[in-house]
């Protein structure tokens, strides 16, 4: 239980980081759209990167979440 | 291409009929024509969940946008879907537990009851209306669009309009929620093809992404970087947006009811996980038409834009099925969010379940005839619309969390600070008093104000013995 509860606590803090860091040059840098992935501008690559971030650490979030009677 | 709609069109009103009558109920009851038997699994679930969020504004709308606002567009819902993911999961399995112990009907009813006082539901109730009837709209407004593309001299605007809503009426008047969803189920699947073989072959057009995006940079730089070409993405635009997008599943009804009446929580979590793979998939090609149309049809005007990439430049099989799907489309999206409205109302009706369901089923006509007034009154972008809906249910949201996850009764002090926040933001998108103080949009002071308020009840909460 305080295991699953410290993992949660991390996803948390790093969802916090991530949506933090969403919204800085590290994401949307004005003006800026090197480097390049496979042609695709920076924002336009990097934006898939977080996308995936965040669905990883949900996935993660949701092996830990117990809530309501139908969870084992 | 107008042999090849018909023929896909028949197809699709005789799959429509077929599910309206393999799901019409002899007799209609709450749980069964509002919630459909609260007992749904992770496919449906996902597909129609999908198909509520992803709809005429993602595949009209965004191409549109990432046409002239550029690549920026990817950051403002891709980016924020994938937010709202993680809070499906941390925040959605807590809500749709205790939703379900406390008899969910709707969530203005839950509000009533959570707060003790009818007039909190009521606030949610009118909050949605008001703002949910401009969002159905865009998904009427987007499909006219595109019809009137199609069939320039056929009909008018309005024309086009009407048939949409008064298909959209019949079929969740005879269905209920589950023929809406196996509908859902049916355009997701559509337009998910449909959507990537447009994109692809928008690509093609250019040889390979990275020659599309060198021609971009060769046409409008701009387009490749933030704040883009008009200047709109700016941080404070992405912390509007990321706000009022992560948080739909709760302050939109008609995703609330979808994600209380999964079967499990298991469902929910892979259903969760399942909408953000399916987000990313969806809007990755709505970037490729944009920069298409950024590079061939930068200077015209939205409807001849999206008359070319969804129609004109394809081949007639798929612009019919495009059209096919958009239409379904906007039909699935808007039928969930009327009927989510008249579910919202039936939670708050006290009569017996019958004379319930009769109020209501009058009422989603109301609606959708209200939502037809408003599309064709309404001049504004598709995507604008959408975040000004996004933005007025998401001050909602300190009202549904605190009420649905405190343990204790909460006071009064977040229901009357949500009137004013919402009385505010109505007054200024009617220009009774500004949007903006100075470089301050006055949502960032709204949503500031209310953070503080759900703060201080949540402090007085945690004091009261």
């Amino acid at each position: 239980m305080k295991k699953r509860n410290n993992i949660l606590k991390l996803t948390d803090l790093i969802f916090v980081l991530i949506t933090v860091a969403s919204f800085t040059g590290v994401l949307i840098p004005a003006g800026k759209f090197t480097p390049k992935l496979m042609g695709a501008p920076y924002t336009a690559w990097m934006g898939v990167v977080f996308c995936f971030a965040y669905i990883l650490l949900a996935y993660i979030a949701s092996k830990y979440q117990k809530e309501g009677p139908d969870d084992n | 291409m107008i042999t090849s709609f018909i023929i896909a069109g028949i197809i699709y009103v005789t799959i429509l009929i077929f599910l309206a009558r393999r799901t019409r109920l002899k007799e209609k009851t709450t749980s069964n024509y509002l919630l459909a038997g609260g007992n749904l699994g992770m496919l449906l679930g996902l597909f129609t969940t999908a198909a509520t969020i992803f709809s005429a504004f993602t595949v009209i709308g965004m191409p549109d946008f990432f046409r002239i606002h550029g690549i920026g567009s990817w950051i403002f819902l891709a980016v924020a879907d994938a937010m709202l993911v993680y809070l499906l999961i941390r925040v959605g399995m807590v809500i749709r537990s205790r939703a379900r112990s406390l008899d969910y009907q709707g969530m203005a009813g839950l509000l009533a009851n959570a707060y003790g006082y009818k007039f909190v539901g009521l606030i949610a109730f009118v909050g949605v209306v008001i703002f949910l009837v401009p969002y159905i709209s865009v998904q009427i407004k987007g499909v006219s669009t595109f019809l009137s593309a199609a069939f320039p001299e056929a009909l008018p605007h309005w024309g086009w309009k009407t048939i949409i809503v008064a298909i959209m009426i019949v079929y969740s008047e005879v269905g209920g929620l589950r023929a809406i969803m196996y509908n859902d189920t049916l355009q997701g699947i559509v337009l998910f093809i449909v959507i990537w073989v447009i994109g692809l072959n928008c690509i093609s057009e250019f040889g390979s992404v990275a020659g599309m995006f060198q021609r971009v940079e060769s046409l409008n730089a701009d387009l490749l970087s933030v704040p883009g070409p008009n200047g709109l993405f700016t941080v404070q635009f992405y912390v509007i947006s990321a706000i009022s997008i992560a948080i739909l599943p709760f302050t939109q009804p008609q995703i609330s009811t979808r994600i209380i009446i999964m079967k499990s929580n298991s469902a929910l979590r892979r259903m969760a996980i399942g909408l953000g793979v399916f987000a990313v998939l969806v809007i990755l090609p709505t970037m490729f038409m944009g920069m298409y149309g950024a590079i061939l049809y930068s200077d015209v005007p939205r409807d001849e834009f999206i008359g070319h990439v969804l129609l004109y430049d394809q081949a007639p099989a798929i612009a019919a099925l495009g059209l096919i799907g958009l239409i379904a489309a906007a039909i699935s999206t808007s039928d969930s969010q009327i009927f989510a409205l008249g579910t919202e109302l039936r939670s708050l009706l006290s009569s017996s379940d019958k004379e319930a369901l009769a109020t209501t089923r009058i009422f989603i006509a109301v609606f959708g005839i209200a939502a037809l007034v408003f599309s064709i009154l309404s001049i504004e972008h598709l995507v604008s619309l959408a975040l000004t809906s996004f933005s007025g249910t998401a001050l909602l949201a300190p009202l549904i969390l605190t009420g649905l996850l405190s343990k204790k009764k909460p006071g009064l002090l977040i229901p009357i600070a949500t009137i004013l926040a919402l009385v505010i933001f109505i007054l200024s998108l009617m220009n009774f008093i500004p949007g903006r103080f100075g470089t301050v949009d006055i949502r960032m002071i709204l949503f500031a104000s209310l953070a503080i308020v759900t703060g201080i009840e949540i402090i007085r909460l945690k004091t009261q013995p």
